[in-house]
């Protein structure tokens, strides 16, 4: 059975020109709208629940299917991660084939096949379609589990929590979600190094008994195949499969914030800031706001001619590219208007997105707009239709959402019946102005500039708990800088103690993703040092200073220390630089202020030694040990945010030294943090003057 | 082994049911217009979609020393617009009339294209032709895009991790052939040029007589080629392009060498040869070897050393074919503080094996299948068959139907030939070692 549609999109597109009247000077009309045929789809039902839906395309010899498991939002709690690593487990292998053999099997065909945690998908020429979906239909139902397997993921999903975890991006999704839907909703609660650690092998099977089942699942199978042949292959895989019933959770709605609050993350590292404007929304696909909801989005952020971008990047340059965009479905989904801004300009940019939002609400779009936003609909709608996989979708998107059976064929119909005062009205009810605005950045240089917006500014940290602003007080601690030194001299062990070290020698490793990388770090007073990184044996880095002059290597390539460096490292007369500071009358010191350095509080004391050089370190208020240091150097032009992070403090003989540092390096948008785990130190012993050169 | 051993029967089975079945043959009508422009027009009525392209055949070869990049800045110069497209009006008008666009850019061929419903067809064809009888090519449009060219190449070559990589490999395999230079070039250069220098380069090169229009989708072929004619007949002919490839001679002894990174934490170790170019039948033996290589979690270097010594954690091996040479690159990044020379060890002997023994006629039957199934996914959409048309005529001596032969080709190539290839080309003797090392100031200090 065919339906028709006609792209419509105006009275002109009626207008054909003829091909001896053209004028090139003048653009050419469209031809007559051309028909789109959307075939239906054949759709069977199995009795174990499962819906087939088959589109049968003869144009290519190959065929594909793919199977979606409708669970709704699942929550996960503690164990968050624990449905990504099950879906990922589907992956290695199965009951009767080991990985290896399950991998040999599929790609001895040219076919692919891969599983995830709400299904999966074959494809395959024609020939081989059998096979290769008789394979994915055995990792879906027998797959193998093996612990081997299980620890490799697991160890996998942690390095790449750790190599986002000072991302201002990534971060800022989290948080936006936390902070829209509320931590312990399916779609606000996320992953952590902590939630991911605590999953086992035994709760993977748990997730796969509870989700991975024929219950509420679409198999679409296209391309070169009957339907009365896929009908009989889905029965001879699944036919038989038995699981759990499931049914849709019941979500209790979440409110919106009623008045607009700034909701600021601090990221000292950021160098550009990330804005995002959200509200939530419920709009079923079913819901006659849903098209011109689609279209306000688009006309406000959706494409590089949307009020946004021309805003944000072509009048203001405050952005490489500003967006909107719009959910829709069973559930809330969110509003979300986005934009990575320069930082200085961070308060400019969320008054530019608020009036906007503003325009949008309160004046009529153009008549223009409106069309070109109709015709960018109908074209891609009328393109995406190349993919033979499209109408299948259409099909299974009507099951799932309960949409009347025509929806797709009457879809540009009522894209095109959208007016400019439909737009003003969904704009009002559906893009909020009263919103939260979530920033995530460098705190110390937006602040001020937001609170001049005269909203509420918040505080949360990168996992969306809130900072008690108290910590921030501008108000500058009383205290003196030499005080938090001396401290922290006598909290180590004392000048005493302190003076007798006169070498000592770390060493440890470093991870970075993946691999384990040796570190050697030895200092000799006065102020001789070196450090060397090696990988399996191999001198991966080193760099040293013999109290004359130094250098820095990298596998063959080797730069000396230039002068300034050389004069930097020459004022140190000991192995515990802060003695300098205190004895040293041409060091400089101030107290900046208390900052957070994790979950406490630090004193952030600028040191200047008397090359003129500033670093910054922070004293923890309460423990009083250096906690954190940070420097700002350039570096082929760019400059380059170097921070050390210190802690697991430990006696060696009557000295503390920290255990652990992590290294953190960040440039223009980029950021890699290296941790470093000491193993042994000894001091006064093994190290000679030679160790320098 | 159980196992092994029934799907092994089972392939066998497979195999000779499926020895006839062949893929589908893409058909296509092609003819020159008096100025020189070859039109090729495939029809499909299976959807309202047409694709229009242009493919010049102008790439960064064809740019001279100290002017590098000129092929590449074409590629935006030519969206700023012409004498009847207002500046910074192309992408607005195919966007509101729904249709997608883009461009690209390589060392051989810069490639322009539009998808519209099949009704814009007119459209597609006045942007395409504007672009060849008259772009504005002004002071302004070089200014812009030239920041634009800036950015880019901050973005995907100097701030992606291994970005640089290929063009770190082309300076060490080419020491007189231009595909030295890479292609974005160097911004010195496109600082230093002259407006008059970029007009003779368009002059030169983007004439109707270096470029192939294809027209492929739901189309009437009558009326279209009438469009065409009206749209594309005006534009004059160009001189004759004249290209002379740079030969280079035998490399005979290994170089290594190192680069470095300042984007990545784990570096790479890669072995590059120098291969024939793309119009060879060696080429196509050579994308073979990539297959057995390195084509699935199945193939030899990853089942090794991703899966079971577990001293790697990627490998890759492919053949970067381009129409003069092609350049071969075998490589891998060390997993948990693995040497990168001892991957370099691993990556030999695999070589070596190709070298020494036949691959086996499962292995060889696995080929055939991945090479099948790879063909007929490159030809679903309009797009990828316009291309593939345009690409058929530009580089395989006006082939215009290898589209339809490639998989044939491939299919006689035999498993003496993989091992015979892998013996001529694949030496340590003729080769450029690269270590691709994390760069200073992102690693510890």
């Amino acid at each position: 059975m065919k339906k028709y549609i006609i792209i419509a999109a105006g009275a002109l597109l009626m207008q054909y020109a003829q091909a001896q009247t053209i004028d090139r000077n003048q653009k050419p009309k469209p031809g007559p709208a051309p028909v789109l045929s959307i075939k239906d789809p054949v759709i069977y039902n199995m009795p174990n629940g499962i819906t087939v839906l088959v589109v049968e395309d003869h144009r290519l010899p190959k065929v594909s299917a793919s199977l979606l498991i409708d669970a709704g939002p699942r929550t996960e709690g503690s164990k968050a991660g624990v449905i990504r690593l099950m879906g990922g487990m589907l992956n290695e292998g199965t009951k009767t084939l080991p990985k290896a053999a399950f991998d040999e099997a599929v790609e001895k065909l040219g076919a692919n096949v891969s599983l995830n945690s709400s299904g999966g998908s074959a494809s395959a020429l024609t020939r081989y379609f059998k096979e290769a979906f008789t394979l994915m239909g055995q990792a879906l139902k027998e797959p193998s589990f093996t612990q081997e397997s299980f620890d490799k993921l697991k160890s996998q999903a942690i390095t790449g929590l750790k190599s986002e975890e000072k991302n201002a991006t990534a971060i800022a999704s989290r948080v936006t979600n936390a902070l829209a839907y509320g931590k312990t909703h399916p779609n606000g609660e996320f992953e952590t190094e902590q939630t991911v650690q605590s999953v086992t092998l035994a709760d993977v099977k748990t997730a796969y008994n509870q989700y991975i089942t024929p219950s509420r699942s679409y198999l679409t199978i296209v391309g070169d195949i009957t339907p009365a042949n896929a009908k009989a292959l889905a029965t001879e895989v699944f036919g038989t499969w038995k699981g759990a019933a499931l049914t849709l959770p019941k979500l209790t709605p979440v409110a919106n914030v009623a008045k607009t609050e700034i909701d600021v993350i601090d990221v000292p590292t950021a160098v550009q800031s990330e804005i995002r404007v959200v509200n939530l929304i419920d709009l079923k696909k079913s819901n006659p706001d849903y098209f011109p909801t689609l279209l306000a989005n688009y006309i406000l952020g959706g494409g590089a001619e949307s009020h946004l971008f021309m805003n944000l990047r072509e009048k203001h340059g405050f952005t490489y590219g500003a967006y909107s965009s719009v959910g829709s479905g069973r559930w809330q989904s969110l509003f979300s208007a986005s934009a990575s801004v320069r930082t200085a300009k961070t308060d400019s940019a969320v008054t530019e997105f608020l009036n906007e939002i503003k325009r949008i609400r309160t004046e009529k779009v153009s008549a223009e707009e409106l069309s070109s936003a109709k015709a960018l609909y109908n074209g891609s709608f009328a393109l995406g239709l190349e993919d033979p996989a499209r109408t299948a979708t259409f099909a299974s998107t009507i099951l799932i959402n309960g949409l009347p059976a025509d929806f797709y064929k009457t879809y540009l119909q009522k894209f095109n019946a959208v007016t400019a005062q439909d737009i003003q009205r969904v704009a009002q009810k559906y893009l909020n102005y009263d919103t939260r605005i979530v920033v995530v950045g460098n705190a110390a240089q937006i602040m001020e500039g937001l609170k001049k917006s005269g909203y509420p500014v918040k505080l949360y940290d990168k996992y969306a708990s809130p900072v008690t602003e108290g910590a921030k007080a501008a108000a500058m601690p009383n205290v003196k800088a030499s005080d938090v030194i001396k401290d922290y001299i006598a909290t180590i062990g004392g000048v005493a103690e302190l003076k007798k070290i006169t070498s000592m020698q770390a060493v440890g490793t470093m991870a970075v993703q993946g691999m384990t990388l040796n570190v050697d770090q030895k200092k000799m007073a006065p102020n001789k040092e070196v450090m060397t990184i090696t990988m399996g044996g191999n001198v991966m880095m080193k760099s040293t200073f013999d109290g004359e002059k130094g250098y820095q290597m990298q596998m063959s390539n080797k730069k000396d220390l230039v002068a300034d460096e050389v004069a930097q490292k020459k004022v140190f007369t000991g192995t515990t630089e802060q003695l300098d500071y205190l004895n040293n009358p041409a060091f400089k010191l101030e107290v900046k202020g208390i900052q957070k350095v994790g979950s406490s509080d630090a004193y952030q004391i600028a040191v200047t030694d008397p090359t003129g050089k500033t670093t910054s370190e922070y004293y923890d208020t309460k423990s009083k040990l250096l906690v954190k240091k940070e420097s700002t150097t350039v570096v082929n032009g760019t400059n380059t945010v170097s921070t050390v992070e210190l802690s697991d403090y430990r006696k060696v003989g009557m000295v503390m030294f920290p255990y652990k540092q992590t290294i953190t390096q960040s440039a223009v948008g980029q950021e890699q943090s290296f941790a470093i785990t000491i193993t042994d130190i000894k001091l006064n012993s093994g190290v000679t003057a030679d160790d320098f050169k | 082994m159980q196992i092994r051993k029934h799907v092994w029967i089972t392939t066998i089975a497979m195999s000779m049911l499926g020895i006839q079945a062949n893929a589908q043959k893409i058909e296509f009508t092609e003819y020159d217009l008096p100025n020189g422009l070859h039109v090729i027009l495939h029809q499909d009525h299976n959807t309202p979609v047409v694709a229009v392209s242009v493919m010049y055949h102008v790439g960064s070869k064809n740019e001279v020393a100290g002017r590098t990049g000129f092929a590449h800045f074409f590629e935006h110069l030519l969206f700023e617009g012409s004498e009847n497209i207002k500046r910074g009006e192309f992408f607005k008008i195919v966007s509101s009339n729904g249709g997608q666009n883009n461009a690209n850019t390589t060392q051989d061929r810069t490639f322009y294209y539009e998808v519209f419903p099949s009704n814009q067809l007119q459209l597609g064809l006045w942007l395409e032709s504007e672009r060849m009888l008259h772009p504005v090519i002004n002071e302004i449009g070089v200014k812009t895009q030239n920041e634009v060219v800036k950015e880019e190449k901050r973005q995907s070559l100097d701030n992606r991790p291994y970005g640089n990589v290929i063009d770190d490999i082309a300076k060490g395999l080419f020491i007189n052939h231009p595909y030295r230079n890479g292609v974005i070039g160097t911004m010195t250069d496109l600082d230093a040029a002259k407006l008059d220098e970029f007009k003779a380069f368009f002059k030169q090169f983007y004439a109707p007589n270096n470029a192939v229009l294809t027209i492929a989708g739901d189309i009437d072929p009558a009326k279209t080629k009438a469009l065409i004619n009206t749209y594309f007949g005006p534009v004059p002919r160009g001189a004759d392009v004249v290209y002379k490839k740079a030969e280079e001679t035998p490399i005979t002894k290994a170089v290594t060498d190192t680069a470095y990174d300042a984007n990545i934490q784990i570096p790479a170790i890669l072995a590059a040869y120098r291969v024939p170019g793309k119009d060879t039948r060696d080429s196509k033996v050579m994308e073979m070897i990539s297959s057995i290589l390195s084509g699935g979690s199945s193939s030899r270097m990853y089942k090794k050393m991703v899966d079971e010594k577990k001293d790697a954690l990627q490998v890759f091996a492919f053949n970067y074919a381009l129409e003069d040479y092609g350049m071969y690159i075998v490589g891998a990044l060390p997993n948990a503080g693995a040497a990168p020379a001892g991957l370099l060890t691993d990556m030999d002997e695999e070589i070596k094996k190709l070298q020494t023994d036949l691959i086996s006629e499962a292995d060889y039957q696995k080929l055939q299948n991945q090479f099948e199934d790879g063909f007929v996914s490159a030809n679903t959409k309009m797009l990828g068959i316009a291309e593939n048309l345009s690409n058929g005529y530009t580089f395989y001596h006006k082939d215009t139907n290898h589209i339809n032969e490639e998989l044939t080709e491939l299919r006689k190539i035999t498993r003496e030939e993989i091992r015979d290839a892998a013996r001529k080309y694949l030496n340590n003797n003729q080769r450029l070692i690269l270590y691709y090392m994390p760069a200073k100031g992102k690693t510890a200090q």
